[in-house]
């Protein structure tokens, strides 16, 4: 299916370029289904540079920096398209942080990180393979948990 | 030279602070009676959360060593963790009755929160399987001390690269000063991980990983022993064999022919090295242990700032 096909929004954000497979999960740590806002997820759409993407569109919705470091970490290569009257004002591509402060759960259980209530912080040391070093434990990770 | 605040992990240390300690251990080390009271009125607190004995008595004989006094308890079921104390209210208790904390835990990062969250210096003796520098430190220390400099030296690991604390952290600090070459000697399921050959590389140092060590220590300036944590081997396998390929003998040694090789081991030793090579010039582990004391005077004097 094309994009085109996908509802359409007149004020809002559209997230493209999504790898396929997921939007739901970036549907989830955005809250989208609490909302209350017209939100259209498509999955599989077709994709000149990748094959398929999944795209997610938001009616009266701005991200805020960490909803956009979120979606980076997720799907490092999306892109966002800031729509207003029916037509793209803004596009820029999401940007993985160097840092990433409470927004991941540390992989080892055995990180102090996990057992007091504190922030986690994370190092991104390979942006293309999203490799983070905990800041506390110094373990390195491939395999992100949103909190 | 930056100040040194903490010591929470080798990796927080540049070359020249990591020299400066060296320099002070030895100063230290050369001239007790210089320094036999610039701890005095100086409280330690010696926070032990998880058993240790050279590590925690080192500590101890350092500050009282330098006229100071430690604090602490002999078991954590004394404490008020019991009663379900959080750690950081119990660090930021404890760090207030002292002037610098040195802790040992089973939770890896405690020692890096506690330095965010105290407002004193805080030595980090071991957090779990993640750091534990002042090792790495006195390491560093017996090497210089013993072959009178740390650069271009061709360093042996053997028998546990793959899970010795020790071994990651003493590599990591060594590229620091160039080594000519670095060998990995190991059964290839206690060989070193791919990340610290990618390190390596990265920095142009050479390496060999090695499964045997006969005819292979002849060109080495350091042997640094680790026991092969054969319990982290989950599938069954007869373990003597390895045990025997993993252990070195006087006679193993005598066979190489290098009377300038120097046999250094973290300690606690079980099988890995004979006790015939004991008596044998190659031993340097005992004295290795010995430097843990000056070196964590050095490291506890420049943290209180008391060294002119």
């Amino acid at each position: 299916m094309s994009e085109r096909k996908v509802g359409t929004i007149s004020n809002g954000v559209v997230i493209d370029h999504i790898v396929s497979g997921k939007a739901n999960e970036i549907a989830k740590i955005l809250n989208l289904n609490q909302l209350g806002e017209l939100v259209v997820i498509a999955n599989n759409l077709e994709s000149k540079k990748t094959g398929k993407k999944d795209l997610i569109k938001i009616e009266n919705k701005e991200l805020s920096q960490e909803e956009l470091n979120k979606i980076a970490l997720i799907s490092k290569d999306s892109t966002i398209n800031i729509i207003r009257n029916s037509s793209v004002f803004k596009k820029y591509p999401v940007v993985v942080p160097d840092v990433v402060e409470n927004i991941l759960v540390c992989n080892n259980p055995n990180c102090i990180s996990n057992h007091e209530k504190i922030s986690s912080k994370f190092y991104c040391l390979d942006k293309s393979k999203i490799t983070l070093k905990c800041h506390y434990c110094e373990k390195k990770q491939n395999e992100i948990k949103i909190k | 030279m930056k100040e040194i605040k903490h010591i929470i992990s080798i990796h927080d240390l540049e070359v020249d602070q990591i020299n400066y300690i060296l320099d002070v251990a030895k100063d230290i080390e050369d001239n007790p009676e210089k320094y036999k009271d610039i701890l005095k009125g100086k409280v330690i607190a010696s926070l032990f959360f998880e058993p240790s004995t050279r590590t925690k008595m080192s500590f101890e004989t350092a500050v009282k060593k330098l006229g100071g006094n430690t604090i602490g308890f002999e078991d954590v079921q004394n404490t008020s963790a019991k009663k379900g104390e959080t750690f950081s209210d119990a660090i930021k208790v404890i760090a207030g009755y002292s002037d610098l904390v040195v802790m040992r835990t089973k939770i890896e990062g405690a020692s890096r929160l506690s330095s965010e969250i105290a407002n004193k210096p805080i030595v980090n003796g071991g957090d779990g399987t993640n750091q534990h520098p002042t090792q790495t430190l006195l390491d560093l220390y017996t090497i210089k001390k013993e072959k009178g400099k740390l650069e271009g030296l061709t360093i042996g690991f053997f028998g546990d690269p793959k899970y010795g604390r020790t071994v990651h952290s003493l590599v990591e600090a060594i590229t620091l000063y160039k080594p000519k070459k670095i060998k990995f000697i190991a059964a290839p399921q206690f060989q070193i991980g791919k990340e610290y050959l990618e390190m390596l590389d990265s920095k142009g140092i050479k390496y060999e990983i090695l499964e045997d060590a006969k005819g292979n220590l002849k060109d080495l300036d350091i042997l640094y022993v680790t026991r092969t944590q054969l319990e982290r081997i989950v599938e069954p396998i007869d373990m003597e064999p390895l045990k025997k390929k993993y252990t070195i003998t006087k006679a193993l040694l005598d066979g190489e022919n290098n009377p300038g090789l120097l046999v250094m081991h973290p300690l606690p030793r079980v099988y890995e090295i004979t006790t015939d090579v004991d008596n044998t010039p190659h031993n340097i582990y005992f004295k290795q242990a010995d430097n843990g004391v000056p070196v964590r005077e050095a490291i506890i004097s420049i943290l209180l700032k008391v060294i002119k």
